[in-house]
């Protein structure tokens, strides 16, 4: 379970100007469910997830995760995460097998466990073929596979995904989102950040619209299409996040 | 029984090594560029010590003379003779460069005085060496001479020489040690071999994994940013000694081989408490260059920023490293503050220690210096890692 207690992050800008990246968010999720953060580039779903994963502390609220208080039990936090993006990468000169066994002893796992969990999950991910290649010179689906394995080595009950099929092509966007489908049947909390409409239409259980930090509306698309009168969950969103449309001279 | 995960400063240190030895860059630059460049060194100062020290042939020109002293000049291993019609003709052999010197010997005159006149570049040392050489070499004619004249006048030696000069080389420390210009340039050699040794990859070690977001993937796992550094830390510490331990291997193996011109550098071989002094004197020091490394690598936004940083730093080392040089030509290697100065301190511990007469009390405030500087370093390490601030800046 993650539950957000009116969690806000401010930055200074260059000019000593306070920038709220994120201002006074909360929503709670349940097990067994994905729940989207659906914004524009820019809108603050990443340092949102940095907050909630203990990369960043909060400059007000809290937030709990798996039962623990993301700034009293950082470690704990942790513990209970997995946290997948495509901008995060792989190291570059070892292999997946080692990578992922590396992951897997720092989040405690004796070596036999990380040798075992690591069999098991090459064999999953279907890593095998490559397992022994340098992560360097696989492909950008295999390394998404590989960052997969890396993420759930220690089988987490929270995932986080930051915009995970990002740059991927449809076959490889299909294995990560496969991949949430199955976390979801184990009875995963997983909390999905896209910019992607028929992703969220696929994957999301339930939705926060996040705008310039804030939370402009949570619910399931069907409440945001009932609450906006749109015919479709694209408009439904500009809506929400007070797009205006502006005609284009030509 | 289940075996336990390895303390996570461990698992990052592990890590890191295996990285940094796939990369053929690091292994050229920390290990094997040490070793070939001091052996290069001491085969070439080997050469040089050699030929100063006149164990080379000098050669020299001779205008063609009857004189016995020809003859004893002709006969001496080692010179090079080559005769010439005269000195005209001598000279032209300096001005080619096949020539150091050219000698004339006159008559011997009334009173039975042999005049001997010397043509050289006075520009050339190696005209002062050949001179040297030719004056050996006639000494025992001259000494025979001096005799003779003396006895017939009923003389001794000494009753013309009021000042009776003698040269009793004082032994200090070992008897083994390397002496000349080796002893000015292996200490610079080996404190920058510790230092670029880390140099190559420090770039890489934090700033490196901030560009392309494999620190937050590091972040987020139960490891404490303090066990993280930690384990870079230890990690550009064994690259930084064993960079500058690939420079003591070449030293070693420098001495060992047949190179020419080894035997001239060290008298006596490369004692193996010279070389536990170079590496007790360099520990500190390699702590001091993996914080100050890792700080700049963390603070940098990126690669290239931590290059330019970490350029910046290099000069820093450099200047007393290459002051270090100088210590044999004045008398500043024996003076206390010496002893506090990073860096300058560890170079005048390895040049005392190439000369077998390395002191213990130096070489212990040398340590002592790097020990705290090196913890003090670590901690602004760490703090900086810690901050939220620097880790973001990207």
């Amino acid at each position: 379970m993650v539950v957000c207690d009116s969690i806000s992050k401010h930055f200074s800008d260059s000019s000593k100007k306070v920038v709220k990246a994120v201002d006074c968010v909360s929503f709670k999720t349940e097990p067994g469910t994905v729940f989207g953060l659906l914004g524009v580039n820019g809108a603050g779903k990443t340092t949102l997830l940095r907050l909630l994963s203990t990369v960043l502390t909060p400059t007000t609220g809290s937030a709990q995760i798996n039962g623990f208080d993301v700034i009293q039990e950082p470690r704990k936090v942790r513990e209970s995460i997995g946290f997948l993006s495509t901008s995060t990468a792989l190291y570059g000169r070892l292999t997946p097998r080692e990578m992922i066994v590396y992951f897997a002893g720092l989040y405690g796992l004796s070596p036999s466990e990380a040798k075992n969990r690591t069999e098991t999950i090459i064999q999953r991910l279907a890593i095998g073929e490559f397992a022994d290649r340098l992560c360097d010179k696989l492909s950008t689906g295999q390394k998404q596979r590989v960052s997969i394995a890396r993420a759930v080595i220690h089988d987490p009950p929270v995932l986080f995904f930051d915009e995970p099929t990002a740059g991927l092509d449809v076959v490889s966007s299909q294995t990560v989102m496969e991949f949430i489908e199955q976390a979801r049947h184990q009875g995963k909390t997983i909390i999905f950040s896209t910019h992607i409409m028929s992703e969220v239409e696929r994957l999301c259980d339930q939705i926060a619209v996040i705008h310039d930090g804030q939370v402009k509306a949570l619910g399931t698309i069907e409440e945001f299409k009932a609450q906006t009168q749109e015919s479709s969950f694209e408009k439904a969103f500009l809506r929400l996040v007070g797009y205006i449309s502006e005609p284009v001279l030509l | 029984m289940k075996s336990k995960a390895l303390p996570a400063y461990l698992q990052v240190y592990l890590k890191e090594i295996r990285e940094m030895m796939r990369d053929k860059r690091v292994r050229n630059g920390a290990l094997v560029t040490p070793i070939a460049v001091v052996i290069l060194m001491v085969a070439l100062f080997g050469t040089i010590s050699a030929s100063i020290g006149q164990k080379s042939k000098q050669r020299i020109g001779l205008v063609a003379s009857s004189s016995p002293l020809a003859a004893t000049l002709k006969a001496s291993p080692r010179l090079e003779v080559t005769g010439v019609d005269s000195p005209e003709d001598g000279k032209k052999l300096i001005e080619k460069g096949k020539s150091h010197l050219v000698v004339q010997i006159d008559p011997a005159g009334q009173n039975g005085q042999i005049p001997v006149d010397m043509y050289f570049d006075n520009k050339e040392d190696s005209s002062e060496i050949a001179k040297a050489v030719v004056k050996k070499t006639l000494e025992p004619y001259y000494l025979k001479q001096q005799a003779s004249v003396l006895s017939a006048h009923g003389l001794a030696k000494e009753n013309i020489e009021p000042i009776a000069y003698s040269e009793r080389p004082v032994q200090v420390g070992e008897g083994a040690g390397a002496g000349g210009f080796i002893v000015a340039v292996l200490p610079y050699l080996l404190v920058l071999f510790t230092f670029t040794g880390g140099f190559s990859v420090a770039g890489d070690l934090v700033a490196g994994e901030k560009e392309r977001s494999t620190l937050e993937t590091l972040l987020i796992t139960p490891v404490s940013r303090t066990e993280i550094v930690i384990g870079k830390f230890l990690a550009l510490c064994s690259l930084c000694l064993a960079s500058g331990l690939s420079g003591v291997v070449g030293l070693v193996i420098g001495t060992k081989l047949p190179i020419p011109g080894a035997d001239a550098v060290f008298t006596g071989g490369f004692e193996p408490k010279a070389a536990l002094v170079i590496v007790v004197s360099i520990l500190p020091l390699v702590a001091f260059f993996a914080a100050l490394l890792v700080a700049v690598s963390s603070y940098a936004r990126n690669t290239r920023e931590a290059q330019t940083y970490l350029s910046m730093v290099y000069i820093l080392v450099l200047i007393p490293a290459v002051f270090s040089q100088v210590l044999g030509v004045t008398d500043l290697g024996s003076q206390i503050w010496v002893n506090f100065v990073p860096v300058l301190n560890t170079a005048a511990n390895i040049r005392t220690a190439l000369q077998g007469k390395a002191q213990l009390g130096a070489v212990l405030e040398a340590v002592a210096v790097g020990l705290l500087l090196g913890a003090v370093m670590l901690r602004v390490a760490v703090h900086l890692f810690n901050r939220e601030q620097v880790l973001q800046r990207i």
